[in-house]
């Protein structure tokens, strides 16, 4: 380590070790003619970059993660967490649970679910007629009943699901999990972010943000449609290929040059390997979202047929098409800031209609990506993760509505070899407060890195004088889902 | 910056610098980056203090940030102005700052990471803002210098610091022909492809 470097961060300093290892691979690769004239190749051998996979602690269940982020509040009673009790106390005040807190200030009487539930499956889990698709899919999904959140503000919520803590700047743990394991693919992204085709959710780009880890492990937005990446190709008409591969190729001859003025510099020889890449990368990339590529009955598995699951069901295939890829994560949100009530799951004055919109949205899509990850062989080694903020109240709003409820929610996960038709924790008899095996954020994301093969208290960065951990000093695995 | 690296016995006794007998190498912040290139292109705005200026985010990125306004306005000397007056907002970062490494506004930071990914070289070689730029300093350069000869020396001269090497300006003149050729005689868009491979360089990025 050289005298200037004194002050760099262990991992920092891990970096520059091994981009010093490999630039003289690098320097030795650029000395060979035509390898700047290949460009447009999706692999990526050879390159060295921050994102490079990394050694798990220990064999990983998983390679890759999928969030569905169902932003906005779904109402666990209506869906998953069937509460007989509510219909037989309907109308009746919630007495005996202490303070009943809500956000917006009318507590009503407990109201019963306004949607039917069936059996389904093997493992006969009770589902309402919301999710008729997912319904069919109980087998491979293990539901998770009791967790608990901090916050019954949105955006808090938003912050505590993502990053483990209820203020904005913490790591979100799809940068944790690229920080740990790097990416497969290091033409695309390793941490991708599709949200809402209405626009992004509550707390915007705070909730893929890479907080004090370095920038490089941020999500990166994908739009669905179009060019996925920022400043992937020249606005307009400004430059043609041919110009830019003329440009590349003499700005190649040039750093090159100065290279060999600067001898050992691992940097200058990893800057000049980040402009060939960035050159694959605009093939790579667009390749990825090119849905066109796909059969027609592969979209209509996604609903890609039918106007109201089209958007979703693009989102979907997609995640499929970019964990195939080697991204690492992908987070979809379904739910958009614009009109709360309306456009996201927040249904205070509207349940039946907005859970009606938003499942109708996702249900089948989200059931034709369990699907297509079984047939294509990606299931086992993808962690799909379906949840939402929080919950909702088993009391009503003015009748028609239900409001926050951050102590019982459902959240579901399936693949990565995890046994399917179990539901793990429960909730009071009427789904106010998680009662059993009570879990909090800390336990979700404790079970997403070992199910990724991290010990999540051995996942660390130095900050503020403090080994920081995406589980703080908290978290356990959940155990039936990890054994 | 002129090359400190030109003495080859202190470079063969301490290849990793670690008696610092050379100053070390880093890269320049985004807020710089995006300053050097306007003072390349003779577009920097030195005007001090008042009201901070909205540097242009693009659409994608604004529709993902739910509140606050964002003021957009043409690109033009009121948002030419130096990078440490950009209006600066907690959840949303200007792109180009955001992807070289400018830290996260919610938390303290007592020491910059500096990575070096693709996207750095996306924004540089795509980015709207750095293109126009790129073509403001060409036409700075054309205006200064009449020979080819002459407007490499002159580009060099303001981006670098110095005058080019014998085998830069071959290349460079090189350069110039074929492109001028690709664009059909246009000697200005020529210049504005050199250009843009020069505000792309190395040496314009890093101080060694």
């Amino acid at each position: 380590m050289s005298a200037n470097d004194r002050f760099v961060s262990r991992r920092d300093f891990l970096f520059r070790a091994g981009e010093g290892i490999s630039g003289v691979a690098l320097a030795a690769m650029l000395q060979q003619d035509g390898l700047l004239a290949a460009g447009g190749a999706c692999d990526s051998e050879g390159v060295v970059s921050p994102t490079a996979p990394q050694e798990p602690h220990f064999k990983p269940r998983a390679k890759a993660v999928i969030s569905l982020f169902m932003s906005g509040g779904v109402s666990h009673v209506d869906t998953f967490d069937h509460k007989p009790m509510l219909a037989k106390h309907h109308g009746q005040p919630l007495t005996g649970k202490g303070r009943v807190r809500v956000r917006q200030g009318y507590p009503g009487p407990l109201m019963r679910s306004p949607f039917e539930f069936q059996r389904h499956g093997e493992s006969g889990k009770l589902v309402s007629n919301l999710f008729p698709h997912m319904g069919s899919m109980v087998d491979d999904l293990a539901f998770v009943h009791s967790c608990q959140g901090r916050s019954n503000d949105h955006v808090l919520a938003h912050y505590e699901w993502n990053t483990g803590s209820v203020l904005m700047g913490h790591p979100s743990v799809g940068s944790w999990v690229t920080y740990g394991l790097g990416s497969e693919n290091q033409s695309l992204p390793g941490f991708v972010v599709v949200y809402d085709h209405r626009g992004g959710p509550f707390s915007g780009p705070s909730n893929w943000s890479s907080g004090y880890l370095p920038a490089t492990y941020q999500g990166t937005v994908f739009r669905s449609q179009g060019d996925p990446i920022l400043d992937l190709r020249p606005p307009g008409k400004l430059v043609s290929p041919e110009q830019q591969r003329a440009r590349l190729d003499h700005l190649a001859k040039l750093n090159h040059e100065h290279a060999k003025r600067h001898p050992g510099s691992s940097e200058l020889a990893a800057r000049i390997a980040s402009y060939e890449l960035a050159y694959r990368m605009q093939g790579c990339a667009p390749e990825a979202v090119d849905i066109s590529q796909e059969s027609e009955e592969t979209k209509r598995l996604y609903g890609m047929d039918e106007p109201a699951t089209e958007p979703f069901g693009r989102q979907c295939l997609l995640a499929r098409r970019l964990v195939e890829r080697g991204v690492r994560f992908v987070q979809l949100y379904s739910g958009a800031l614009r009109q709360q009530n309306i456009d996201t799951w927040d249904a205070h004055s509207n349940l039946v209609e907005n859970h009606t919109l938003h499942a109708g949205e996702v249900d089948k899509p989200i059931a034709g990506l369990i699907k297509d990850l079984k047939r294509t062989g990606l299931f086992d080694e993808t962690l799909v993760v379906w949840h939402s903020e929080f919950g909702r109240m088993p009391i009503s709003q003015r009748g028609v509505g239900r409001d926050h409820n951050p102590h019982a929610m459902t959240a579901w996960m399936a693949g990565a070899g995890i046994r399917g038709g179990q539901s793990i924790g429960a909730t009071d008899e009427f789904g106010y407060k998680a009662a059993e095996q009570v879990l909090t954020y800390h336990d979700i994301h404790a079970t997403m890195l070992h199910l990724l093969g991290i010990d999540h208290t051995r996942l660390t960065y130095f900050f503020n004088g403090r080994h920081m951990r995406l589980t703080d000093v908290h978290g356990d695995p959940i155990p039936q889902i990890v054994s | 910056m002129a090359s400190s690296h030109s003495d080859p016995a202190a470079a063969k006794a301490d290849p990793e610098n670690n008696l610092l007998w050379r100053f070390p190498q880093r890269r320049l912040e985004g807020e710089v980056i995006r300053d050097i290139i306007l003072n390349a292109a003779g577009n920097l705005n030195f005007q001090a203090g008042g009201p901070g200026f909205f540097p242009p985010i693009p659409e994608e990125v604004r529709a993902s940030f739910p509140k606050g306004k964002w003021e957009m306005s043409e690109p033009g000397p009121d948002n030419w102005r130096r990078s440490v007056y950009a209006y600066a907002k907690r959840g949303l970062r200007y792109p180009m700052f955001e992807v070289f490494d400018q830290p996260n506004m919610n938390v303290t930071c007592e020491r910059r990471t500096t990575t070096t990914v693709p996207t750095q070289a996306l924004t540089l070689l795509n980015n709207d803002f750095a293109l126009r730029q790129a073509r403001h300093f060409a036409g700075r350069v054309a205006a200064l210098a009449k020979t080819e000869r002459e407007r490499v020396r002159a580009a060099y001269r303001i981006a670098l610091s110095r005058a080019p090497t014998r085998s830069e300006m071959a290349a460079n003149l090189e350069f110039l022909r074929q492109q001028a050729a690709y664009h059909k005689g246009d000697t200005l868009d020529a210049l504005t492809d050199l250009c843009d491979v020069i505000l792309n360089l190395n040496e314009f990025l890093y101080v060694s």
